[in-house]
């Protein structure tokens, strides 16, 4: 048994020096992944998946600076104190230059002032406005933020003819940020939403708020917020025999939020940052590559995003060192198009401006107007 | 207490308390610092539930009272955030002693879903009242603890701080557990209304549990409003309510050091798992199944007759031979 429990250590000891040894030739970053488990671990897999993609690329070209990037994967479970403990890994534990995500904004905004103090740069998907509002200087996001798309939607809602707009939003950061913005647009186009209702994460029935929709006869329904629960809305909504038009976000452009609504997706339309459909055959050409590696399936938005991610952090790090300053320099200068869109520094570290709408039509999303570059 | 046992429990503290100058780092630091706030939170389950029976299952809402009323009192008022803390954990205590007064009247399930009750409203709150917790966007901006002139910023001082905080709850909960107190709640969990004949006050009692017990999370949640710097109401849900009482559970119920060592060990677990990535919550959850389930204690003592065979006879002993 003693003998065993030996050359299990050794074994052990071993296994970790090689590990050490392997692990430390290879540039290595962190993405915090949102998730890798709980209820959208399924958004947790498109992320790996497009950071996957790049990095064989990356790496099938010589890697950056003649060593192999390698992306650490951690998890948030979604959550703000999971958040920031995967941040403090990240920075403290694994000494990483930079990091990748959190994809919600919430998550975000608790765990950006840690790597600020730190200096190391930290690239977001996150879109609520406030992230990049309060002049720290190491966040960059990789997409449009919700006052563009609020605009662009409001604007396009208005454009349309539309006089008594609907809104629910799911109220947590990025559908409270994505209503309020909407809503202040409209006021200024003196189309102020006649209905504003709310649901909380985690809720299921919605006839209430539908009711109101329905009883104070609204021409427009705009559905700002999480996946699950605007799914469930907005199949909810077509049970009960509301047939009113739905606008939404880019949760909406999900695969599996197009599969949980049911039938209830068509004639939607949403203001998103990527649909697989689009033209564009620097896009096609992607998506082409990516449905080959996965099996046929789908990307989506956020697996290009941090496609492109992988690509900006191994171009900038090529072109200005790989300590977190000269990353943090190399971003606030960028000028590179991706595949989702250009991305371009900016003092606030907004990179994108880039909106895509979208409608849904015999089961897919078509592409019905492109907005920025 | 037997005097090694005694010997042992004072070694394990000493080389806590020496533990951050050996910690690799400042993150296995701060997941302590976490797993000592959570503790502090479990040794008042341990009292209210351990020892007097009573079920909370909304108990994160102490602590988010604890937290956000701190935040609330240092950011928005500009109160001393030393002054502020002790405001969130007066708060969360004078809500325990609301909170108890259902528990008059209930009991099991029925106490079980009143806390959960009490768990949803609080975090609704957080979520809706907008304008003093920032709602959905999260508070933030919340400054640095100031103890006695002295910032306390860094890990290791949030350490030491929850350290010794930690160490004076765990003897101030013993105490209370060997006094006529900690008998009364016994009595009280065994059977009401024999402890009602014997004389034992059963409300004061309970009051006294509940307000102990969320003096204790209100305390963890002042003080972790300050250590994040950041609080969010995604992260005070029910499930962060029942991974407290299931630290609870696993540490023995009536036991404060069990309680206190679950806490530690069910937050520092998920976070040394990390490497099984999407995995590791789920095997984290099998451990805490098996622990639960597995008689544990059983299983120790026939290991401990097991080794003691062993070295009596200095050869195998069967399985067989060491029931008692």
């Amino acid at each position: 048994m003693k003998g065993f429990l030996k050359i299990l250590a050794v074994a052990v000891l071993v296994l970790m020096v090689l590990a050490g040894t392997l692990s430390a030739q290879n540039l290595r970053i962190v993405c915090i992944v949102t998730a890798l488990t709980g209820s959208v671990a399924q958004n947790g897999e498109y992320i790996t998946r497009g950071i996957n993609m790049a990095l064989d690329e990356v790496n099938a070209k010589g890697g950056v600076r003649g060593q192999k990037l390698e992306v650490v994967f951690l998890d948030d479970q979604a959550k703000a104190s999971e958040a920031i403990n995967a941040v403090k890994k990240a920075i403290y534990d694994l000494n990483t230059p930079v990091i990748l995500g959190s994809d919600w904004s919430g998550l975000v905004l608790a765990s950006m002032q840690i790597a600020a103090d730190e200096g190391i740069p930290q690239l977001v998907t996150a879109t609520n406005v406030q992230i990049t509002s309060q002049g720290i200087p190491t966040i960059f996001r990789l997409r449009a933020n919700d006052s563009v798309a609020a605009e662009i939607l409001a604007k396009y809602v208005n454009d349309q003819g539309y006089k008594k707009i609907g809104i629910m939003f799911t109220n947590e950061d990025y559908g409270r940020g994505f209503a309020d913005e909407t809503s202040n647009y409209l006021a200024k186009l003196d189309n102020k939403p006649a209905v504003i209702e709310s649901c909380n994460l985690g809720d299921s029935d919605f006839t209430a708020q539908i009711l109101s929709f329905k009883n104070s006869g609204v021409d427009v329904i705009l559905a700002l917020g999480k996946e699950i629960e605007l799914a469930k809305f907005l199949r909810q909504t077509r049970e009960l025999g509301v047939d009113t038009p739905v606008f939404g976000g880019s949760p909406m452009g999900l695969d599996y939020v197009v599969e949980l609504a049911g039938g209830a997706m068509e004639g939607v339309r949403i203001v998103t940052h990527f649909l697989p459909t689009d033209p564009e055959p620097r896009i096609q050409d992607w998506v082409q590559r990516y449905e080959a590696l996965y099996n046929g399936q789908e990307p989506t938005t956020h697996a290009l995003a941090y496609y492109d991610a992988v690509h900006l952090v191994a171009k900038v790090m090529e072109e200005c060192g790989t300590s977190p300053q000269d990353i943090a320099r190399g971003l606030r200068e960028v000028n590179y198009q991706g595949v989702q869109s250009w991305f371009r520094g900016s003092p606030t570290g907004d990179l994108v401006n880039k909106q895509v709408i979208g409608e849904f039509k015999d089961g897919k999303w078509h592409v019905v107007a492109v907005l920025g570059d | 207490m037997r005097p090694e046992r005694l010997k042992a429990i004072a070694i394990v503290f000493g080389l806590l308390a020496a533990a951050p100058l050996f910690l690799p780092n400042r993150y296995y630091v701060y997941i302590f610092n976490r797993g000592f706030a959570n503790a502090l939170a479990v040794i008042g389950l341990v009292i209210l539930f351990g020892m007097g029976g009573q079920i909370s299952l909304g108990h994160i809402a102490f602590f988010t009272l604890g937290a956000y009323t701190s935040a609330i009192f240092s950011v928005r008022l500009g109160w001393p955030s030393a002054a502020a803390v002790l405001a969130g954990v007066a708060l969360a205590s004078i809500w325990g002693a609301f909170l108890s007064v259902p528990a008059f009247k209930l009991s099991g399930p029925f106490l079980s879903i009143c806390t959960v009750a009490f768990g949803e409203v609080v975090r609704l709150l957080t979520i809706n009242l907008v304008s003093l917790t920032n709602g959905p966007y999260g508070f933030y901006g919340i400054p640095s603890l100031i103890l006695f002139g002295r910032r306390i910023g860094s890990e290791k001082a949030w350490y030491f701080l929850l350290w010794s905080l930690l160490v004076f709850a765990i003897l101030a909960a013993a105490r209370l557990k060997r006094s006529y107190i900690g008998r009364a709640l016994a009595a009280i969990r065994e059977d009401e209304t024999a402890a009602e004949v014997m004389g034992i006050n059963v409300r004061a009692m309970k009051t006294l549990a509940f307000v102990c017990a969320a003096f204790c999370a209100g305390l963890a949640g002042a003080l972790y409003a300050h250590m994040s710097g950041f609080l969010s109401p995604e992260s005070f849900t029910g499930e962060q309510s029942f991974s407290l009482f299931s630290m609870t559970v696993v540490g023995g119920q009536e036991s404060v050091l069990g309680g206190v060592a679950a806490g530690v060990a069910l937050t520092l677990l998920p976070e040394l798992m990390r490497f099984l990535q999407e995995y590791y919550i789920m095997i984290f959850s099998l451990i805490v199944l098996l622990i639960v389930l597995l008689p544990l204690e059983s299983m120790m003592e026939r290991a401990k007759m097991w080794m003691a065979g062993l070295a009596r006879e200095g050869g195998k002993v069967p399985w067989g031979r060491c029931s008692k």
